[in-house]
């Protein structure tokens, strides 16, 4: 089996990941921050240990202002739901997922808050500037976009953006779900104030944790109230990161996987890592563009994600036809509808190949051999 | 035959949560002052379940420097007595 679908979760995890949440099980059994018996102790360092790593790989410098989440979009929903307010009106890219778009329209539905989309495919930095410059109006409170498009391998110029928001007096909230683990992020020089993303794809963890780093002084409202284990005479949740967003109980086994992930490509180094998944795509990328019915899309952006279509043939059956041959990708529209139309991709959307630091040269050229 | 007990005063550091609570820990270990995540119970605290690090009273001094150097937000210093069989 060739798996191939990296963007929507990594697969196969890393030996220490598995090995991480089997030790998880075995040693940090009972629950964090509930009580202070050796059980829930080893579970509290485990936490922290995660948060410490998540913390460095993002350039932070404060492990309590990482925040674990459920996954990616409950970390975005806290920061869009927890930061706007009736009458902000926000930016947001051409590239968005769903896990953005979604909740602003919630919030335009319920009244009071506006978004326009500012177009990336094919600009440099200077006409995304003076795009997001074009559109920004005097109530105007949030850039929000993702780092790596989730269908292609573009990305956004997060240290130009973030420079413009400082100095319109804009927050910056970041969608890292395709970057964290295969691009440098630096929070703080990137001025970014709040950035969501999985454990479970780039960072090499399983599912079931996602995270919400703040910046200093961020502090969205709350979208869960419940148990944080502290102060638990008040009936309003605690004022201070992370226990503040934290209700209910954390995924020990999940956070220690995640931090596994980390510490792996840690090791490996994320240059390399990326080095590698740059040259499967470009070997991926000249060998499909060689086929007269193949459309690229974004070709010239290179990364770990290729999207492409065969004339004649709809998406979901080259994915059909593919997964037959054991090669795992996905088609269709990726959540990502703004996105395609930026691609212009027909109706059914496009076969998304996706890598990640474990595929090789062989991975590639089964796909090839199967696709030609 | 009727077991002899000790008093022993300790030092708390009351930082709230877990998360600061394992921060705190970690300068202080940093700093060379053995110290160990505590429960704190709603009376020490007066607003519930809390937790804090504890240390040996012997080390006050270098502890509330290391924590301040760390920035690690205190809510209260507390020394409790405890018996020691």
């Amino acid at each position: 089996m060739i798996y191939l679908d990296n963007a929507a979760t990594s697969f196969p995890k890393p030996r220490p990941v598995r090995e991480a949440v089997l030790r998880a099980m075995r040693d940090c059994g009972g629950n964090p921050g509930r009580g202070a018996h050796r059980l829930s102790l080893a579970a509290a360092r485990c936490v922290y240990d995660c948060r410490e790593a998540v913390s460095e790989l993002l350039g932070l410098g404060a492990p309590e202002r990482i925040v674990f989440t459920t996954n990616t979009t409950h970390a975005l929903n806290i920061a869009i739901k927890g930061l706007l307010h009736r009458g902000d009106h926000v930016l947001i890219s051409e590239l968005e997922h769903n896990a953005v778009r979604r909740p602003l329209c919630r919030l335009t539905e319920a009244g009071g808050v506006s978004f326009d989309v500012f177009p990336v495919a094919g600009r440099s930095t200077e006409e995304i500037l003076a795009a997001l410059s074009e559109r920004c109006l005097p109530h105007t409170r949030a850039v929000i976009c993702t780092h790596a498009s989730n269908i292609c391998s573009l990305t956004l110029p997060l240290a130009a953006i973030g420079s413009f928001c400082r100095a319109h007096g804009l927050l910056f909230l970041v969608d890292a779900a395709q970057s964290a683990g295969h691009l440098p992020i630096d929070m703080k020089s990137m001025q970014i104030d709040a950035l969501a993303a999985p454990g479970h794809k780039g960072l090499l963890g399983i599912s079931g944790c996602g995270i919400l780093a703040l910046g200093e002084g961020i502090l969205p409202e709350t979208l869960t109230e419940g148990g944080s284990g502290v102060h638990s005479m008040s009936a309003r949740m605690p004022d201070e990161p992370p226990e503040r967003y934290e209700a209910g109980t954390l995924p020990v086994p999940a956070i220690a996987s995640l931090r596994a992930g980390i510490d792996f490509l840690r090791e490996r180094g994320l240059d390399t890592v990326r080095a590698k998944e740059e040259e499967l795509f470009c070997s991926l990328r000249d060998r499909l563009s060689s086929l007269p019915d193949v459309t690229l899309y974004a070709p010239e952006a290179v990364g770990a994600v290729l999207l492409f279509n065969r004339k004649g043939v709809a998406p979901a059956a080259v994915a059909r036809e593919l997964d037959n041959c054991g090669i795992c990708v996905r088609a269709g529209l990726h959540c990502a509808p703004l996105a395609h139309a930026a691609l212009g991709t027909p109706e059914g959307g496009a076969v998304r190949i996706s890598l990640g630091p474990l595929n090789t040269v062989r991975d590639a050229d089964a796909l090839w051999r199967a696709l030609k | 035959m009727p077991m002899h007990k000790q008093i022993q005063a300790s030092c708390i550091a009351a930082s709230g949560s877990m998360t600061r609570a394992v921060r705190a820990q970690r300068a202080l270990l940093a700093a060379g002052i053995r110290a160990e995540v505590v429960a704190l119970s709603p009376e020490d605290t007066r607003q519930g379940c809390a937790f804090g690090v504890e240390y040996p009273c012997t080390e006050e001094r270098r502890a509330r420097i290391a924590l301040r150097n760390a920035r690690v937000p205190i809510s209260q210093y507390l020394q409790k007595e405890r018996d020691v069989p």
